[in-house]
């Protein structure tokens, strides 16, 4: 069987139109897994021993199996136990459990950046009379921010491509598309090197973004420093 | 202005702080010398509350704090009283020289963005500085870093002054213009605590000099008394030893 270039120009649109399902879960995934992630941070200051075990449970729990695994448990396991699941359509599970999966690496991400920070940097703004909530607000999370982006990319683009598997709970997303139509034409070949060369692109696009990102939050490259509104007198 | 009594600070079973008892007057200088690890740090970080001591209370300006009377409130305030110089990466990174001085004026002492500007470029003005200050702390040499943290320090208009080894993280070329510094906070009589390891400029610029060890102000007098005759066989080898050092 040879290479046939015209069809995969042919189901590139196709399996492209199918991109933002793809990019709704990604993005929202992402977006309710970072806020999971913030509420994980503030959850690990509270000093009470049962809580941090169930943190530490969450955590091992997410990361140490695969999600495949952990999105039929969620779609079709917690449903024969709990009725209220039976309701839950694929793409609303998929969402869920991506979610929750990734926020187990996405918090570790962000505690990991919040511990970088020299310690000294509390401690002066705390001297210089400022409250806690202000020395996270105006000197750690800045700081923390730009140590996190390297690794959070690395968290999203492990999402995106977490993303495909949702497929396995009938979402027809990138890759659900890819695989129909390579069915259906015997074309595998071709259609699966569309849906690689999406992947590749998106994740090439998030990466790049990702650099920028990082350029634009280290104050070394900030030439000079921020403008003041005022002079030199 | 400061007065601290009976304080103690212990790590787990180790006490750091054995019962200080210390009064320092308004405008007056006191430099505390002694051996590392000795609680000269520990000392200074329990007066603005960065460690809660374990007992005894620190009242600065008439505003008594303890480990009892303890509320965040208090805590606030009290902090506000003071402010401190520490040895090294006291600079907020992502802020300019001049955000440095600003943000503690606008988020903790209720100054508007252009009051809090004008009056950060007044200090940048008096320390020298004025031309860095829309530089990053990275772009700064350890001096001018330090220089920036006296200002940040004298922005709050502190009650006290409290030096943690402001020099000792300093390429030995640097000192000299931060040590210039702080004598002429001296000169304008400002109320303030050292910890050093300078000897001679403690000398040169204290009222009074206190010696530690274990935990305890073991002598304290006029630098002249410390330095020439000092009653404790501790002090005495103490400030032969860095004598011999310059000497080495």
């Amino acid at each position: 069987m040879r290479f046939d270039f015209r069809y995969v120009i042919k189901v590139f649109p196709n399996i492209l139109s199918y991109l933002p399902v793809t990019l709704g879960i990604a993005f929202l995934s992402g977006a309710i897994a970072m806020l999971l992630s913030v509420a994980l941070l503030a959850l690990r200051k509270i000093h009470c021993r049962a809580l941090q075990a169930a943190l530490n449970f969450y955590l091992d729990f997410f990361r140490g199996t695969p999600v495949v695994v952990q999105l039929f448990f969620l779609y079709y396991g917690l449903a024969q136990l709990f009725p209220v699941f039976k309701n839950l359509n694929g793409l609303t599970a998929a969402i869920i459990g991506l979610s929750l999966n990734a926020s187990s690496y996405m918090s570790e991400s962000m505690r990991g950046a919040v511990q970088s920070v020299h310690p000294r940097q509390v401690e002066a703004g705390l001297a210089c009379g400022l409250t806690q909530t202000q020395v996270m607000w105006h000197i750690v999370f800045p700081q923390a921010a730009r140590i996190a982006v390297p690794t959070l990319t690395n968290d999203f683009i492990g999402l995106i491509k977490s993303s495909a598997v949702a497929f396995v709970l009938g979402v027809r997303d990138v890759m659900a598309q890819t695989k129909m139509l390579g069915g259906s034409s015997y074309r595998f070949f071709e259609c699966y090197f569309v849906a690689i060369i999406i992947y590749f692109i998106l994740t090439k696009l998030i990466h790049t973004f990702q650099l920028w990102l990082e350029k634009k939050l280290d104050v070394r490259t900030r030439n000079g420093g921020k403008k003041c509104s005022r002079s030199v007198s | 202005m400061l007065q601290i009594s009976q304080l103690k600070k212990s790590f787990d079973s180790l006490q750091v702080l054995n019962g200080i008892d210390l009064h320092v007057k308004k405008g007056e200088v006191v430099s505390v010398i002694g051996p590392s690890g000795t609680g000269k740090s520990t000392l200074l970080r329990c007066i603005n509350y960065l460690e809660q001591p374990t007992s005894g209370s620190i009242t600065i300006d008439g505003l008594c704090i303890s480990p009892e009377t303890k509320s965040r409130k208090r805590l606030y305030e009290i902090r506000r009283k003071s402010s401190m110089i520490f040895q090294d990466h006291s600079l907020f990174e992502n802020k300019t020289v001049l955000e440095n001085i600003t943000l503690p004026l606008i988020s903790a002492y209720g100054y508007s963005k252009s009051d809090a500007e004008v009056k950060a470029m007044d200090i940048l003005q008096a320390i020298g500085l004025a031309d860095k200050y829309n530089q990053y702390p990275y772009a700064l040499s350890g001096g001018q870093q330090q220089r920036a943290g006296i200002g940040r320090a004298l922005a709050i208009e502190p009650k006290v002054m409290l030096f943690d080894e402001p020099t000792s993280a300093l390429d030995p070329s640097l000192i000299n213009e931060v040590l210039e510094l702080i004598r002429s906070l001296a000169e304008k009589h400002m109320t303030m605590l050292i910890v050093t390891h300078e000897m001679s400029f403690a000398r040169h610029v204290s009222d009074r000099v206190i010696f530690m060890n274990h935990g305890i102000i073991l002598e304290e007098g006029t630098p002249d008394q410390i330095f020439t005759s000092p009653r404790c066989h501790e002090t005495k080898s103490f400030i032969k030893s860095t004598i011999q050092r310059v000497n080495f």
